[in-house]
Parts: C-alpha cells; structure tokens; sequence
C-alpha cells in the first residue's frame, strides 16, 4: 500500500485518499495492513513527550565551539 | 549585528539568517541564538536516537561543531533544520558504531532519575494517579516500544524518529537523510509495520 503512510499523516489530496478508502472497503488485506500501521503510530504516541535538556548546554556548547573556532584562526 | 538589533529583530529572523549572520559575520550572539532554537527539539531527537543523555550531549556539541566546520558546504536557499538533523543524524550513526566496537549498548538510567521513580514509601501510599500498578505496566509498555524502536535498522529509526517525534515533514526528513522521499515513505511503511510486529510479539510474551 504505498499511499498508506501519506493516508496517516493526512497528506493525501481528496481524490486520492477517497480513492484508497473505496480501495480499502473492498480490500481486507489492505485494511489490516492500515490498521497494523495506525497501531504501531499509536504505540509510538505512548511514549513520553518531552525531555529536557540538562541546564547550560547551550553555554557548554557555545564555549566548545569558541575553543574550536580559536584553534582555526 | 548588535545586542540591540539582535533582540528586536529576533522573532523576525530566520535561521538560515541566524546562520548566514555567524558564518560572514562572526556574529557569537546569532550562533547562540541558533543552539537555543535547537536546544530541546535536537537534544530531544539525540537522546531518543542514542538512549543515553550524557552521550546525548557530547552528540549535540559535535553536531554544531560539524555544523561549523561544514558551513562553506551551506548553499543559500537550502535550510538550516534538515541540515542539522542530517548532520546530527550522521554525528549518531558514528558514536553507535563506535561503541557498538567497544562494548553492548547499555541502557543508562540517571541515579536521580531511578531515585525519583522509586519514590517514597508514603508518596506510593498517596500516588492516586495512576496506581503503582498502572504505572508500571505504562513503563513496561514504553521500554517494549523503545526497544522495539532501537531493534530496528539504523536507516529506519531515524526515519520514525525525525518523522514522528521531531514533526518533520517527509520532504524534511527526506532531505537530512539524503535519501529520496519515496524511499523515506517505504521504509517509515516497512519501520511501522516491523515495530507492530515487535511490539505485538512482545504483549503476547508478556501475557
């Protein structure tokens, strides 16, 4: 099904997702194929949002770069 | 630039303007401003990709500074973000391939982190939400899929990662990896399918 990812992320024109979903009411081995990629999406989702960065990485960073740039010049 | 027009313009200046500001300019104040936009979200995508925040952070300093010492490479009309996340993703692949040379990967868990976890005894009797149980089983569930994530072949877990923690579009994703966008549809298809497959072997076994 190589629409099937764009039909996920909602990135099918009109046309071509009412196509697959006419497709996919007479194709039961589609269907499952679509309901096995929203459920691995799904899972993935389950997993926590956010981590954060530990304080001063920019600072750290920026200086690591600095050192960098004097060694250059 | 100065401090002055660097903090009125800020909201309006892209990054590539950032970027184009540091490299004829040597503007320091504009390259900070760029590792600030990037901090968390590319942070963010490193400690996913590797799993271990302290090789997380020497990743991103060695990503900027690849970043830096490429920057001629950087032709206008191209865009910072999945330059960086291609630079980053590279920075990754390298340090997996050298310690997957010097010893398994390990799972690393800060000492604070595993502390808070534990918690205490009366914040177990008091945790209302969810229940010690519900939490466990989430917790068990999540380190199924980041397994099941970090099973998979290089070139189809930084796909899944750029494409759906990081939010970047296919084209953007398709344009870090240097790979064509067809290919990045096929292997996020084949990637989801697989990890369905782990993922659903690993809640049989654990029934």
């Amino acid at each position: 099904m190589s629409s099937g990812i764009e039909y996920l992320l909602s990135l099918l024109d009109d046309v071509t997702r009412s196509t697959l979903e006419t497709t996919l009411r007479e194709d039961p081995g589609l269907r499952a194929e679509l309901m096995q990629l929203m459920e691995a999406v799904a899972r993935l989702r389950q997993l926590p949002e956010d981590v954060v960065p530990p304080p001063g990485l920019v600072e750290r960073t920026h200086h690591r770069l600095l050192i960098s740039l004097r060694r250059r010049t | 630039m100065s401090t002055a027009s660097l903090v009125t313009e800020e909201k309006e200046l892209t990054d590539e303007q950032l970027f184009e500001s540091f490299r004829t300019e040597g503007d320091q104040e504009a390259l900070v401003e760029l590792i600030r936009r990037y901090e968390r979200p590319l942070y963010r995508y490193l400690v996913r990709y590797c799993g271990d925040t302290t090789r997380a952070e020497d990743l991103f300093q060695t990503t900027f500074a690849r970043v830096i010492e490429r920057s001629d490479q950087f032709t206008a009309g191209r865009r910072i973000k999945p330059w960086l996340y291609g630079i980053a993703t590279h920075c990754a692949i390298d340090a997996r391939r050298r310690a997957a040379r010097q010893k398994p990967l390990e799972v690393q868990v800060d000492d604070e982190d595993s502390t808070s976890r534990l918690g205490t005894v009366l914040e177990l009797l008091t945790d209302r939400e969810p229940a010690p149980s519900a939490r466990l089983e989430r917790e068990e569930s999540q380190a199924a899929i980041r397994a099941a994530v970090d099973s998979l072949p290089e070139d189809w877990r930084s796909i899944v990662i750029l494409a759906y923690y990081e939010g970047l579009t296919l084209a953007e994703t398709a344009e870090a990896l240097n790979t064509p966008l067809g290919t990045v549809k096929s292997r996020l298809h084949k990637a989801l399918l697989a990890l369905h497959r782990k993922c659903s072997g690993s809640d049989m076994a654990g029934e």
